[in-house]
């Protein structure tokens, strides 16, 4: 029940997966019986299903011409429509993955709006045939998908709490493949004068006590939960506080109301350097040693995700993916704007 | 299925509880599309009067127009202002951008084509003869025009009503403009969107309860003025003979 | 002095001439009726005397002033020298005083000269007992004194009436046409007023024009118009049901021998023999008798012996339909109907008058 409701509030990100689902429930006995087979993933059983259908309505249309003028002919034409028409869904739901729907990742958005994310799926994709669909959300969320076993692996940035979920025995494993560093961004005059701070957290505690505006994405993502950590070091709650703008939005909205607004931003460097049109944000604390931002991928627990054995596999060799050589060349070799946003781990 | 019954539970008890956030949330919801719709009102209604009643070139063209973008789609409003509001664009220097004055002037767009349209329909639909009646007892050309008006004020309030339940379901415009800063510029549907990718679904759906509640009450509204016209129709139609 | 003239009014809806006036003249503190059938374009002149609609063409004096052209504050001046009631009235506000205020209203009046107006309409047209009621809630005839009150209330020399009588029942009718007319003659306005009936009209008109397809096709005294119709039209519009196409065979000092088809009627007249024209008799001047009265000298020129083809009842009166062998029509009382055994087949005795019958020309 808890998934369909999901479904219904992602149909726009997941297209595919919804329909599927309506459609199997009307299939009716046969074709359902089709799809309890072995999991079987990626194209090849697509194509193979496309060109080879078994259903029984097909050879009907022979016998369906000697009724062309009455009106068994018109429900037969129908009949036979609507036969097609479900095995064209059923065709297009097994393409992401046959069985049980789509390799679900659940994945920050800062490595979303970078789009180096779509080039590692992409690469994965050519190597491996199967599709792995990306829904962008925060550390925290997607985490919480992860219990729910909404998604089958994950991608996120929030070290202690992806701890806490290995330790509940949520994870099968967890995989740190990829950082980047955590900077302070403002308006270029810095009227806080946060350029003189030594760490971040003596920056937001200038940021706080002078009540310049700052905005967060309040949104329990990796950066968000950083962040928090770094107030209360601060010792300053910026909750409910008129100059704390909590938007509850991705990190690339974010620093665009941080830029309109004129107000401090905490960030992962990849987005920033990825973002256009920040021409009134500068970098305005790059602390050194690095804060780093790592971004590990967790693959969710089979049983978390029923008997999606085929999805656990795929999730399985996505992960080991993540860290292979080829993926690492991969992270080296992505740019923006003239800049490596990320190194591999 | 325990699941889905102790989301609906926990939305209800939210309603009911009047939690501050929902609230807020709430108010500024109604602050913002109440506020956009009496602007609109402002300027729609007499801009549809001047629709069905002026004469005047280009009056086709408006019209068309007019209807045209009673359909605009709230993300293109959204971005063309956002655009216009925003730090380097034209109007930037006035700051008004993730403000709920950004979200007021994006949803009056948005429903001044709807006021416009509607009115110019209902006062079209008045007839003829009030005017004729009234200009025969002397009225001006305006007073005339405001007797028509008049007797067209259900579906003026109809329109106004139609103008704040579409600003009030709309998101994809205040979105872009108001950014959905917490207590600032979060409104019903942001808000809604927002939990609903957060997997707090009781927050989410007393949101969508409570669109859906006052998506009734604007329609029960509407409904209950087209009856009265309808009824008003008849009445005329009864009294009235053919000359 | 003339209070309102029409020269050469035109008015088209496209392709169909609604309206071709070539002169209408009002002279202050008449009463004009303009009668005629439905559609005859009654309600489209009185639409543009009053300004409420432009004609196509055409000049349009009030009290000397071409006014048709004015535009704006001025033309509403002259408006506002007017005032009009429809047939069916059509209410603003909610109680019969607001309605009856609502002309001073739009004339900016202060609210004690208002009251005073408006109390004064009120009592004249007999409303008093009405003054707070709902407007929806009248009859058609309280609703039409409604009308008729807040014209009156604006006191203008000049009122227009389109066919206020039509949806009342006679009571309603009798009681409202006197309040109207003493109304009108008691504060010496001038009026046009638009009606079907030729009965209304002539019992409220000084003067009646006859109005068909758009042009006036008579006008004068309603007693002229009543008994001495223009042609064939008018006649029947006026209620002569008796209509023969003859021609003049014999003519000598003033009375004219005139063959009808298979019969003839003897008419007071100066055509010449041969002339083609129309014979028009109103029905209740048409006597029947028992047919053996007709041997008894009377001062009856025409008197036929004829058959009864068919009777029709028509409430106190009976249309009682003959061939003497030309067809006739004769209202005789019902009572008498029934009385002298007035049944189809039966034989009766048919006279008229030959100062009954009028003549016309037979260009219609």
């Amino acid at each position: 029940m808890v998934k369909s409701l999901h479904d219904q509030i992602f149909c726009d990100l997941r297209p595919e997966g919804p329909k599927a689902n309506v459609w199997q429930g009307l299939e009716g006995d046969r074709v359902r019986g089709e799809t309890r087979g072995p999991p079987v993933l990626g194209k090849e059983r697509c194509e193979e299903l496309r060109l080879k259908p078994s259903h029984p309505p097909l050879p009907k249309r022979k016998g369906g011409f000697q009724f062309m003028q009455s009106f068994r002919a018109i429900t037969f034409i129908v009949f036979l429509a609507l036969t097609l028409a479900i095995q064209g869904f059923t065709v297009a739901g097994c393409l992401p993955d046959a069985r049980g729907g789509s390799v679900v990742l659940a994945t920050t958005t800062s490595l979303y709006d970078s789009g180096i994310l779509d080039e590692i799926l992409d690469a994965f994709e050519r190597e491996y045939k199967f599709r792995v669909k990306p829904i962008p959300t925060g550390s925290g969320e997607a985490l919480r998908l992860g219990i729910m076993g909404e998604a089958d692996v994950l991608i996120t940035h929030a070290p202690s709490e992806e701890e806490r979920f290995m330790k509940r025995g949520y994870g099968y494993s967890r995989t740190p493949f990829l950082k980047t560093e955590y900077i302070l961004v403002g308006p270029p005059l810095d009227p806080a004068t946060v350029r003189k701070a030594s760490s971040l957290s003596e920056a937001l505690s200038r940021i706080g006590k002078a009540g310049f505006l700052f905005a967060s994405r309040g949104d329990k993502s990796g950066t968000h939960i950083f962040e928090m950590a770094l107030w209360k070091k601060a010792g300053i709650n910026p909750v409910r506080k008129g100059w704390y703008l909590e938007t509850g939005q991705g990190m690339a909205e974010t620093l665009l109301i941080a830029n309109e607004k004129g107000a401090y931003c905490l960030t992962d460097y990849s987005t920033y350097v990825s973002s256009p049109h920040l021409e009134a944000l500068s970098i305005v604390l790059k602390p050194e040693p690095k804060e780093e931002c790592i971004y590990s991928a967790i693959v969710v627990d089979a049983s978390r995700i029923g008997k999606r054995l085929g999805n656990f596999r795929v999730a399985k060799l996505f992960a080991r993916f993540l860290s292979s050589q080829k993926c690492k060349e991969l992270i080296m070799r992505f740019k923006v704007d003239g800049k490596i946003p990320y190194r591999p781990i | 299925m325990k699941v889905i019954l102790d989301v609906f539970k926990e939305a209800f008890l939210l309603i009911l509880r009047l939690d501050s956030e929902f609230l807020s949330v709430l108010s500024l919801s109604i602050l913002v599309s109440g506020s956009a719709s009496i602007l609109a009102a402002l300027f729609g209604v007499p801009f549809g009067v001047a629709l069905a009643e002026g004469n005047f070139k280009g009056k086709r063209l408006l019209l068309t127009l007019t209807h045209a973008f009673m359909a605009l789609p709230p993300v293109v409003a959204g971005l063309v202002v956002f655009l216009i509001l925003m730090r380097s664009g034209p109007l930037g220097s006035l700051r008004l951008i993730f403000t709920p004055a950004s979200m007021i002037i994006v949803q009056t767009i948005l429903a001044f084509p709807i006021v416009a349209g509607l009115t110019h329909a209902s006062v079209s639909s008045v007839d003829p003869r009030y005017e004729i009646q009234a200009r025969g007892l002397g009225a001006s050309r305006l007073q005339a025009v405001v007797v028509k008006v008049r007797q067209a004020r259900m579906g003026v309030v109809a329109a106004v009503i139609a103008g704040f339940g579409r600003v009030l379901a709309e998101v994809g415009a205040v979105m872009i403009v108001g950014g959905n800063i917490k207590s600032q510029t979060r409104v019903l549907t942001t808000h809604l969107l927002l939990y609903a990718r957060q997997g707090k679904y009781e927050m989410a759906l007393a949101d969508g309860i409570v669109l859906i509640m006052l998506s009734v009450l604007i329609n029960a509204f509407l409904t209950k003025a087209q009856f009265q016209r309808a009824r008003t129709q008849i009445a005329q139609r009864i009294t009235s003979y053919p000359s | 002095m003339e209070m309102l003239k029409a020269v050469s009014i035109k008015k088209e809806y496209g392709e169909r001439f609604a309206l071709d006036i070539e002169h209408l003249a009002i002279s202050e503190g008449e009463i004009l009726t303009c009668v005629g059938p439905n559609g005859s374009g009654k309600s489209t002149l009185i639409r543009i005397l009053s300004l409420l609609e432009q004609p196509s063409a055409g000049r349009l004096f009030f009290r000397g002033r071409e006014v048709q052209n004015l535009k704006g504050r001025r033309r509403l001046e002259v408006l506002r020298q007017m005032s009009v009631i429809f047939q069916d009235p059509i209410f603003f506000g909610r109680s019969v005083y607001d309605n009856v205020a609502v002309g001073l209203t739009f004339r900016r009046l202060s609210r004690a000269q208002k009251d005073q107006r408006v109390r004064q309409a009120i009592k004249e047209a007999g409303l008093e007992h009405l003054e707070r009621a709902d407007v929806s809630t009248l009859s058609g005839g309280e609703a039409q004194k409604v009308a008729f009150a807040r014209a009156h209330a604006l006191n203008t020399d000049l009122i227009f009436l389109d066919e206020p009588f039509a949806n009342l029942d006679i009571e309603a009718r009798r009681s409202y046409q006197a309040i109207v007319k003493n109304a009108l003659k008691g504060r010496g306005k001038t009026a046009v007023f638009v009606t079907h009936d030729i009965s209304e009209a002539a019992y409220l008109g000084d003067r009646v024009a006859v109005i068909n397809e758009g042009s006036i096709v008579q006008a004068g005294a309603p007693s002229e118009v009543l008994f001495k119709p223009a042609n064939a039209v008018v006649a029947r519009f006026t209620g002569m049901e008796n209509l023969l196409d003859g021609v003049v065979s014999s003519s000598s000092v003033g009375i004219l021998t005139v063959r009808v088809d298979g019969g003839t009627i003897q008419a007071v007249g100066e055509e010449k023999a041969g002339t083609r024209l129309i014979l028009g008799l109103r029905a209740e001047d048409i006597g029947l008798v028992p047919k053996d009265q007709l041997r008894l000298p009377s001062s009856f020129r025409n008197s036929y012996e004829a058959i009864v083809e068919r009777v029709e009842p028509a409430g106190a009166v009976t249309r009682v339909f003959v061939k003497c062998p030309f067809s006739l029509v004769s209202y005789v009382t019902s009572r008498s109907a029934v009385e002298m055994g007035i049944v189809p087949g039966e034989r009766i005795g048919v006279r008229f008058k030959a100062t009954s019958v009028h003549v016309m020309g037979s260009g219609f």
